[in-house]
C-alpha cells in the first residue's frame, strides 16, 4: 500500500501525448497519451497486435512516431534517436532477440556498462554485481545463446540493469518462464523498484503477474487506450473484459 | 588464456625473426616475398576487421590504393620526406573513409557490399583518367632515402607487423567487443546507449587508415604503382586468405595470407590455371571447411582454445 | 535532333541488355538474398557458345546464318541452365540467405569459370557474321536492323518476365518468397524449389543478354564482367529485388552512359553514375523503388 501512496507523489518521468504511428495505411498506435511516474510499476497490456511493441519502439526511439509528442525528464524526446534516449536513462529490453547470442554472458553485460563506465575495472565490478543480482554469476563464461530459456530472460534484464536505467521498459519478460521462475522474476522486479529506485514500464501477457505487481495498468486495444487504472479497476472494466473475451475465440 | 599468450609470444618471435631476416638476408627476392606476405596479411586482417561489425568491405582494396597513391604523390610530386609521405597515407585514407563511411554505413549487408565494390572500381577509374597521377601507367620513382635504403625492408616489415599487433590489440580491447556486439545484434548496443553508427564508422576508419598505411609501404616497396594493382580483385584475394585461414581468430587471415602468398609464387606462370586454382580453393574452403584452418584447429582442441572467438 | 535520336537509340540498345542482365541479378537477390558476382559468367557462357556454334555452323557445316543463330541461341540457354543447375545444386543451395558466404562462393565461381572459359576458348576476341544485314533510318538516325531486332527481342523478354512475375502462379510464389520467406513457407510454398526456379530464370536472363550481345560486339571470355559494375549500380538505384526498379535503373544508366559518354567522355559518365548512387543513398538508402531494409 506504500506503493499506492507513492504513486500520487511521484513526479512524471515520461509523458506521451497523442502518440500515433502508422505503417502505410495501417494504424498501429493512435491518440495514445499516458504518464509514467517516478517509483511506480506501470503495466501495459492488451491483446496481440494491440500496439504494445510499437509503443515500446516509439518511446525508446527505435521508431519515430507519425505524430504526437514524447517527453522524458522534462525534455522533449519526440525526434531523438535510440542512442540519445537510452543515454538519458530510459532503457528497454526486447521481446525477441533480446541478447547477444554469440557472446558470453559476461560480455553481454559488459557491453551494457560500456557507455557509462570508462574504466575496465569499474565495468567488471558492475558486471559481477549485476550478474549476482540476476542469478547469473555461475554462468558468466557461457555463450548467451546456449543458456536455458529462463536464464536468457534474466540476462536480457541484466543487460538493461547494467546500463543503469532511471526507467526500465520490460517487453514481455515473463514469456516462457516456468512457475517458480515467474515468482522469482516478479520478486526481482519488486526489488529493482524498491531497492534500486528504478521506475518500471512493463508489457506482459501473464495477467495474474501483471495484476499482482503493477500499481497502475494501461489497456491498449487496436492501438487505442481502452482503459486505465489500478489492477482492481481494470479487471472489473466491462470494455476490458469484452476485448479479452472477444480475442479468446 | 595461457595458450593464447603462448601464441602471442610465438607471433612476436616470428615477427622479430622476419625483421631480422629482412635486415640480414642478402637475397632481395626472398626479402620481397616476406614483405608481400606481411602486406597480404594486413589486407586480410583489415578486411576481417570490418567483418567484426558484419560488413564485407570490398573497399579495402580502394583504401590500399589510396594509401599507395597518397604516398607516391607526397614523395615524387611534393617531395615530402620519407616518413612524412608514409604518414600521409593513413591520414588521407582515414579522412576519405570517414566521409565514405558516414554516407554508406547507414546501409548494410548487400547495399554496403555493392557500394564498396562500386567505389573501388570508380576510384581505379579516377586514377586512369587523371594525368597528374600518371593515368593508366601509374606512378614511378618512390624510393626510400639513400641513408635508409639498406634498412627499408626491415622498416617495412616492422610497420606491417606493428599494424597486425595493433589490430589484434584493438580487437581484444573493449572496442573489439563492442564491434562484435554490433555484428551479433546491433539493437542491443543501441539500447544501452552506444552510438552504433559512429562505432561502425570508427571501425571502418581504423581498418581503412591501417590498410592505407600498408598501401604507403607498398608504394615504396614496389617503387612503381598502377591503377591495375588496386582492382576489387585485391579484396577478393584478401577474402580468400580470410576464408582459408578462418575468420574466427585474427591468426586465421595471417595464416591464410602466408600459405596462399607462398603458393602464389609457384602459380604465377600457370596462366588461366592460377584463377582456377584460387577459385577452386575458395569454393572448397567455403563448402568443406567453413571455419578455415583456425576453425579446424579449434575443433581439434575440443573447441576450448578458440571457443570464445568462434562464431 | 538527329544526334539526339541517335543517342536515344543507343540508350535503348545498351539499356535493353543492361535491363536483362540486372533483372536476373535482382531476381536472384530477391528470392535467395544473395549477391551473385558470378552472374556475368552466365552472360559470358552464352556469348561464347553463340560465337563458337555460329562460326562452326556457318563456316564448317554450311547451315544458313539465321538458322545457326537460332540453334546457337537455344543451345546457349540450355547449357547455361545446366551450369546454373550444377552451380545451384552443389553451391548456392548451401548458402541461401547467407550474404557473405554466397558472395565468397560466387567470387570462387567467377574465378573458376572465367579461368575455364579462357582455357577452352582462348584469349582472342571473335566476331560473328551479321545474322540480319542491313540498316534502317529512323527520324534521321541510322541503325542496323540487327540492333533493332536486339532491342525488340530484349523488350519482349522483359515484358515476358514482367508478366511471369506478376501474372502467373510461379511469379506469385517468387514474389511471396522475396517478400517474406518464412510467411511464404507457412503458406505451403516450397522455398527451395522456388529459389531454384528463381535462380535458373535469372541465369537464363543473363544468357539471353549474352546471346543477343554476341551479335553486335566481339566476344571475349571476360565480356560479362564489364556489365557487372554497372548492373550493380543499376540494382542499387532501382532497389535490390525490384523488377520495375531494374528496368528503370537500367534505362537510366544507359541514358547517362550514352549522352554523358558523347557530351563528356565515358569515364565522366561512369563517375556521374557513382555520384548519383551516393546522392541517392543520402536521400533514400533503400533505392528508388526498394522496400526499406528490415
Amino acid at each position: 500500500m506504500e506503493a499506492l501512496s507513492n504513486k500520487n507523489k511521484g513526479k512524471v518521468l515520461l509523458r506521451a501525448e497523442g502518440l500515433e504511428r502508422k505503417f502505410g495505411g495501417l494504424t498501429a498506435v493512435a491518440d495514445f497519451s499516458f504518464e509514467l511516474r517516478e517509483g511506480e510499476i506501470l503495466g501495459l497490456i492488451g491483446p496481440n497486435g494491440a500496439g504494445k511493441s510499437t509503443t515500446f519502439n516509439l518511446i525508446s526511439g527505435f521508431m519515430p512516431p507519425t505524430s504526437g509528442s514524447l517527453s522524458f525528464l522534462d525534455q522533449n524526446i519526440t525526434s531523438k534517436n535510440a542512442t540519445h534516449i537510452s543515454r538519458m536513462g530510459l532503457i528497454r529490453t526486447f521481446q525477441h532477440e533480446s541478447l547477444l547470442s554469440e557472446m558470453s554472458v559476461a560480455d553481454n553485460i559488459i557491453i551494457a556498462t560500456t557507455h557509462r563506465l570508462k574504466s575496465q575495472a569499474a565495468r567488471l565490478e558492475k558486471m559481477q554485481e549485476t550478474a549476482k543480482l540476476t542469478g547469473l554469476e555461475d554462468h558468466l563464461e557461457v555463450m548467451a545463446g546456449s543458456l536455458p530459456h529462463g536464464l536468457q530472460r534474466m540476462l536480457s534484464i541484466a543487460i538493461a540493469l547494467a546500463a543503469e536505467p532511471k526507467v526500465l521498459c520490460l517487453d514481455e519478460p515473463l514469456t516462457g518462464l516456468q512457475g517458480a521462475e515467474v515468482g522469482a522474476a516478479l520478486d526481482l522486479f519488486e526489488m529493482i523498484r524498491s531497492e534500486l529506485g528504478i521506475t518500471i514500464l512493463l508489457v506482459e501477457h501473464n495477467m495474474r503477474a501483471v495484476m499482482r505487481i503493477c500499481d497502475r495498468i494501461l489497456v491498449l486495444n487496436h492501438g487505442r487506450l481502452l482503459a486505465a487504472g489500478t489492477p482492481e479497476e481494470v479487471s472489473q472494466n466491462q470494455l476490458v473484459i469484452e476485448a479479452y473475451l472477444g480475442h479468446k475465440k | 588464456m595461457l595458450k593464447d599468450n603462448l601464441g602471442l609470444t610465438l607471433c612476436i618471435l616470428i615477427a622479430l625473426a622476419s625483421i631480422g631476416f629482412a635486415l640480414f638476408s642478402g637475397d632481395p627476392y626472398y626479402v620481397q616475398v616476406v614483405i608481400w606476405v606481411f602486406t597480404n596479411a594486413v589486407l586480410a586482417v583489415t578486411l576481417r576487421f570490418v567483418l567484426l561489425i558484419g560488413e564485407l568491405n570490398i573497399a579495402t582494396a580502394a583504401f590500399f590504393g589510396i594509401g599507395a597513391y597518397t604516398t607516391a604523390v607526397a614523395s615524387t610530386i611534393m617531395d615530402w620526406t620519407f616518413f612524412a609521405s608514409l604518414l600521409a597515407a593513413p591520414v588521407i585514407a582515414g579522412i576519405i573513409s570517414a566521409l565514405f563511411g558516414w554516407i554508406t554505413l547507414r546501409t548494410k549487408g548487400p547495399y554496403f557490399l555493392l557500394i564498396s565494390f562500386a567505389f573501388t572500381e570508380i576510384v581505379r577509374l579516377f586514377y586512369t583518367k587523371t594525368e597528374a597521377l600518371g593515368g593508366n601507367s601509374g606512378m614511378i620513382g618512390m624510393f626510400p632515402p639513400m641513408a635508409l635504403n639498406d634498412y627499408f625492408p626491415a622498416i617495412a616489415v616492422t610497420i606491417l607487423a606493428a599494424i597486425l599487433f595493433g589490430l589484434y590489440a584493438a580487437e581484444r580491447s573493449n572496442l573489439g567487443r563492442v564491434f562484435k556486439a554490433i555484428q551479433n545484434n546491433e539493437d542491443i548496443p543501441r539500447s544501452v546507449g552506444l552510438n552504433v553508427i559512429g562505432l561502425k564508422i570508427l571501425c571502418f576508419v581504423i581498418a581503412s587508415a591501417t590498410v592505407g598505411l600498408a598501401g604507403g609501404v607498398h608504394a615504396y616497396t614496389n617503387s612503381v604503382i598502377a591503377p591495375a594493382d588496386f582492382t576489387y580483385f585485391v579484396a577478393v584475394l584478401a577474402l580468400a586468405y580470410v576464408k582459408i585461414g578462418g575468420e574466427g581468430h585474427i591468426a586465421g587471415p595471417i595464416i591464410g595470407a602466408t600459405i596462399l602468398t607462398l603458393a602464389g609464387q609457384f602459380l604465377h606462370s600457370f596462366g588461366p590455371y592460377e584463377n582456377i586454382f584460387y577459385g577452386a580453393i575458395i569454393i572448397g574452403a567455403l563448402l568443406l571447411v567453413p571455419g578455415g584452418i583456425v576453425g579446424l584447429g579449434a575443433r581439434f582442441k575440443t573447441g576450448k582454445f578458440m571457443g570464445r572467438a568462434e562464431r | 535532333m538527329e544526334l539526339q535520336v541517335q543517342l536515344l537509340m543507343n540508350t535503348l540498345q545498351i539499356g535493353s541488355v543492361y535491363v536483362l542482365f540486372a533483372l536476373g541479378l535482382t531476381l536472384i537477390f530477391g528470392v535467395m538474398k544473395i549477391v551473385n558476382f558470378a552472374h556475368g559468367t552466365f552472360f559470358t557462357a552464352a556469348a561464347l557458345i553463340v560465337s563458337s556454334v555460329m562460326i562452326w555452323g556457318v563456316d564448317t557445316a554450311g547451315i544458313p546464318i539465321w538458322f545457326s543463330y537460332l540453334i546457337a541461341f537455344v543451345l546457349a540457354l540450355l547449357v547455361v541452365c545446366v551450369i546454373g543447375f550444377v552451380v545451384y545444386f552443389f553451391g548456392f543451395q548451401h548458402v541461401l540467405k547467407d550474404l557473405n558466404g554466397s558472395f565468397i562462393l560466387s567470387i570462387g565461381l567467377l574465378l573458376l569459370l572465367n579461368g575455364t572459359y579462357l582455357l577452352l576458348y582462348g584469349g582472342v576476341p571473335r566476331s560473328i557474321p551479321a545474322v540480319v544485314p542491313g540498316n534502317v533510318t529512323f527520324l534521321g538516325a541510322s541503325l542496323t536492323i540487327q540492333r533493332l531486332l536486339l532491342m525488340i527481342v530484349a523488350a519482349i523478354i522483359t515484358i515476358g518476365l514482367y508478366l511471369l512475375v506478376h501474372r502467373t502462379k510461379l511469379g506469385l510464389s517468387l514474389r511471396a518468397v522475396a517478400e517474406d520467406q518464412e510467411a511464404a513457407m507457412l503458406q505451403g510454398i516450397p522455398y527451395r524449389r522456388v529459389a531454384l526456379y528463381g535462380f535458373l530464370i535469372g541465369a537464363t536472363l543473363a544468357a539471353c543478354a549474352g546471346a543477343l550481345m554476341a551479335t553486335v560486339t566481339p566476344v571475349t571470355t571476360v565480356i560479362g564482367d564489364d556489365f557487372l559494375v554497372k548492373a550493380f549500380i543499376i540494382i542499387i538505384i532501382g532497389g535490390l529485388g525490384s523488377v520495375l526498379g531494374a528496368i528503370l535503373g537500367g534505362l537510366l544508366i544507359a541514358l547517362i552512359e550514352s549522352f554523358g559518354g558523347y557530351y563528356f567522355d565515358p569515364s565522366t559518365a561512369t563517375l556521374a553514375m557513382f555520384v548519383l548512387v551516393i546522392v541517392l543513398l543520402i536521400v533514400r538508402p533503400q533505392g528508388i523503388l526498394g522496400h526499406a531494409e528490415r
